[in-house]
């Protein structure tokens, strides 16, 4: 399939603007090393200097009205170029919630530092008792003169620890008939009185996500996105846009092409492992997989349009994490016994990405979890799409 | 071929079940609690792998009740280092180091991985040089060694005169020096630098001792790996059975119920197989091939037992506050531990040719 012309040299130019990117912001994603607030902060900062962090965004806002495959092309280069990209919690999630649904009011205050990233925005929707089922969420923000007192707690909250706000579902009206009515969507400042956050000890070794206790904390009242109540619905359109951001495709092709090289060096007998043709063959499936998912991904938009989400977007989600969690498999098995080796130093003979491949893998278990887990997502598709 | 286990052992079974559950119970992942766990195995008797000691069916007894806590001990390894001791060590070394390994006081990692190198039984990374008529110094590099933090002594493999032969050396050797570090499984490992050091060499060349002791090492982890998943789908029906969403709990929902009876089938073959590699190791120790097949199986299960596990339980379950992800750590760890699955497979489409079809009751 041949780019036009016009989509070539837009291509070409960010590209060679993606490669300009400091070699220190993209290292992490090459040697899968941990990352840093400051890392994730400085990439952000340098696209939006550039204009590429919120493209997709409305222009008045600062999108840059691009073609669809313009979007894919600005995506895929970024993943190639082993960039972080933008904060997605920001400019895939609270961003345009807030353009679809918010107030004048509100876009004028938040979505400039929602897309300068001067306000670090994580997600609060699950809780302890609302995992798949979100509905069921319990903390409450009661309005109390000007403000609305939050109490309750969230969980798997993911960088808040890094965060500065939080946008989070609230029970707004605990007596609503239906557990969905009586939700709303609301941005909370991180440091305000009686906000805890507690790390939790992921399987590998890291704390990426928190718990997040609420006690009586006070918010005022113009942060709640839109109208009272209507939350659910804003969820439901967030979540069909972070169903896509999900899927991963470009970093998932970015971590398939190590596995290849990897699988390409010899070993201390003078093999390559890619020369075993069980491991060629399973290369080969994984990338021909990834190359429908990708074609896929160009021929339906999936995300949410007109404010509504496109059940498409769960295809997406969950061959898309199948595929994440299926190249981790892979990486983790081509370390071989080296893949044990999990919390050795650099002193270690053993290569980094080896080390670090049954932490990655361990860890991506959550893929197929998070963002409405994959049975979620297989029901939306029979309920959504063929009716069932 | 019988599958029921006479009365001795399913005495042994059950007390050192027990055993098990109590240490696990206290604190199995500190230095302490852990060799107090190895203390105790070697009170049991568990370690004497003699000829009047355990066998490879009672081993997999104790190592399937392993597996369904979060103690983690050398017990495969030991029996790895038991057998090659026992083959190629020198009659004195026998008659000293084995007493002490049954009774818990010495530990003998075997050092044979490095990085980048191809499983199997060549050697790699450490070359012998003859230094006087008997004497021999090493030189160079063994990583990842399993327990290496934690050893007394190992038995390294290098390269001699072009072949692949053992040394035994103590840690505390002048040219040994150890680094360790933890492993996803908190098992530990550690990377060994030779510089010069002295070693004894065992025997002569090594490679079917150690392919024969690799067989014995992984058919305890399998029997391990078949404890590990049976906690964890128990683990994960209780989840099913108490975690409510929906105002209902999770078992209500078909998808979850099939996932569960998936890893059930997963965790049935898996338990047929290993009991099967620890009887025919029972019956000849060279039969390598039964063991590849448990180990196909076994790491095929493992994986789809952790995984739906993991998925089962949500959220917690990759958290290292919850115990499943322990199980599927370890059940990751067996699956990678002398030859992973792949590796297993090409052993089994390399003896295709041998028989028309399987014959196992012959």
């Amino acid at each position: 399939m041949h780019l036009s012309e016009v989509d070539r040299a837009f291509q070409l130019e960010l590209r060679a603007t993606f490669e300009q990117v400091p070699w220190s912001l993209r290292e992490p994603i090459a040697t899968d090393a941990s990352l840093e607030r400051e890392t994730l902060v400085e990439t952000h900062r340098l696209l939006h200097e550039a204009g590429l962090a919120v493209p997709h965004w409305p222009v008045e806002w600062g999108g840059r009205d691009w073609t669809p495959m313009q979007l894919h092309l600005w995506d895929y280069e970024m993943h190639r170029a082993g960039l972080f990209g933008p904060m997605a919690t920001n400019t895939n999630l609270v961003g345009p919630v807030v353009h679809q649904f918010g107030t004048e009011e509100q876009k004028r205050r938040f979505l400039p530092r929602i897309a300068s990233l001067d306000l670090f925005f994580c997600q609060g929707f699950s809780e302890p008792e609302a995992g798949s089922d979100l509905a069921a969420v319990r903390t409450t923000a009661i309005r109390d003169g000007d403000d609305y007192v939050v109490n309750g707690q969230k969980t798997w909250t993911s960088l808040a620890h890094m965060a500065d706000w939080i946008f989070a579902l609230v029970r707004t009206d605990p007596d609503a008939p239906r557990k969905q009515a009586g939700i709303s969507f609301l941005l909370i400042d991180l440091r305000s009185p009686g906000v805890t956050v507690r790390p939790i000890r992921m399987i590998d070794g890291e704390a990426e996500v928190n718990e997040i206790f609420f006690d009586e904390v006070r918010v005022p009242a113009d942060q709640l996105i839109g109208e009272p109540n209507q939350g659910w619905g804003y969820a439901k359109f967030l979540l069909g846009n972070e169903r896509v951001g999900n899927a991963q495709i470009g970093h998932t092709k970015l971590r398939l092409s190590y596995a290849k090289r990897h699988a390409a060096e010899p070993l201390a007998d003078g093999l390559r492992p890619v020369d075993d043709p069980g491991v060629a063959r399973r290369i080969a499936e994984l990338e021909n997989q990834l190359v429908a998912l990708e074609l896929t991904a160009l021929r339906v938009t999936g995300g949410s349009v007109d404010g509504r989400p496109d059940p498409a977007s769960s295809v997406l989600k969950v061959r898309g994490t199948q595929l994440q969690q299926a190249v981790s498999e892979l990486i983790m098995d081509l370390a071989g016994p080296d893949s044990s080796a999990t919390y050795a130093g650099e002193e270690s003979g053993i290569p980094r990405w080896a080390r670090r491949s049954t932490g990655t893998y361990l860890n991506l278990r959550k893929a197929s979890i998070y963002g409405g887990s994959n049975e979620i997502q297989r029901t939306i598709i029979a309920t959504s799409i063929l009716g069932l | 071929m019988d599958f029921t286990l006479d009365p001795d052992l399913r005495d042994l079974r059950q007390s050192v079940g027990q055993a098990f559950a109590k240490l696990d119970a206290a604190s199995p992942l500190t230095p302490a609690g852990r060799q107090d766990a190895w203390r105790r195995v070697a009170e049991l008797g568990l370690l004497d792998l003699g000829p009047d000691g355990l066998d490879p069916v009672a081993l997999a007894q104790v190592a399937d009740e392993l597996g369904r806590t979060r103690i983690r001990i050398p017990l495969a390894e030991t029996v790895v280092a038991w057998r090659l001791l026992e083959r190629l060590g020198p009659a004195e070394v026998r008659a000293t180091l084995l007493p002490a390994i049954s009774g818990g006081t010495e530990i003998v990692a075997l050092a044979h991985a490095v990085p980048r190198a191809p499983v199997g039984t060549a050697a790699h990374g450490v070359r012998a040089e003859r230094d006087g008529a008997d004497r021999w110094v090493l030189t160079g590099s063994k990583e990842p060694v399993p327990y290496a933090g934690w050893a007394t002594s190992f038995l390294v493999t290098a390269v001699a005169d072009g072949e692949t032969r053992l040394f035994l050396l103590r840690r505390d050797e002048a040219g040994v020096e150890v680094l360790d570090y933890d492993t996803h499984d908190h098992v530990g490992a550690g990377r060994v630098t030779l510089d010069g050091a002295p070693a004894a060499a065992l025997g002569g060349e090594a490679g079917t001792a150690l392919a024969e002791a690799f067989a014995a090492g992984a058919a305890v982890l399998c029997a391990e790996a078949v404890g590990a998943m049976d906690a964890a789908l128990s683990l994960t029906v209780d989840h099913l059975r108490t975690r409510r969403q929906f105002d209902v709990t999770l078992q209500r929902f078909q998808a979850l119920q099939h996932r569960a009876a998936d890893m059930c089938i997963e965790l049935e073959m898996a338990r047929s197989t290993a009991s099967y590699a620890a009887m025919a190791l029972a019956a000849d120790p060279a039969d390598t091939l039964a063991v590849s097949r448990a180990k196909v199986q076994v790491g095929r299960s493992g994986r789809l037992v952790g995984q739906n596990a993991i998925q089962l339980h949500g959220g917690i379950g990759i958290t290292d506050e919850h115990p499943i992800g322990h199980y599927v750590s370890r059940l990751e760890a067996v699956e990678h531990a002398f030859g992973g699955t792949e590796i297993h497979l090409r052993e089994l489409a390399r003896a295709l040719d041998t028989d028309a079809s399987v014959e196992l009751l012959t």
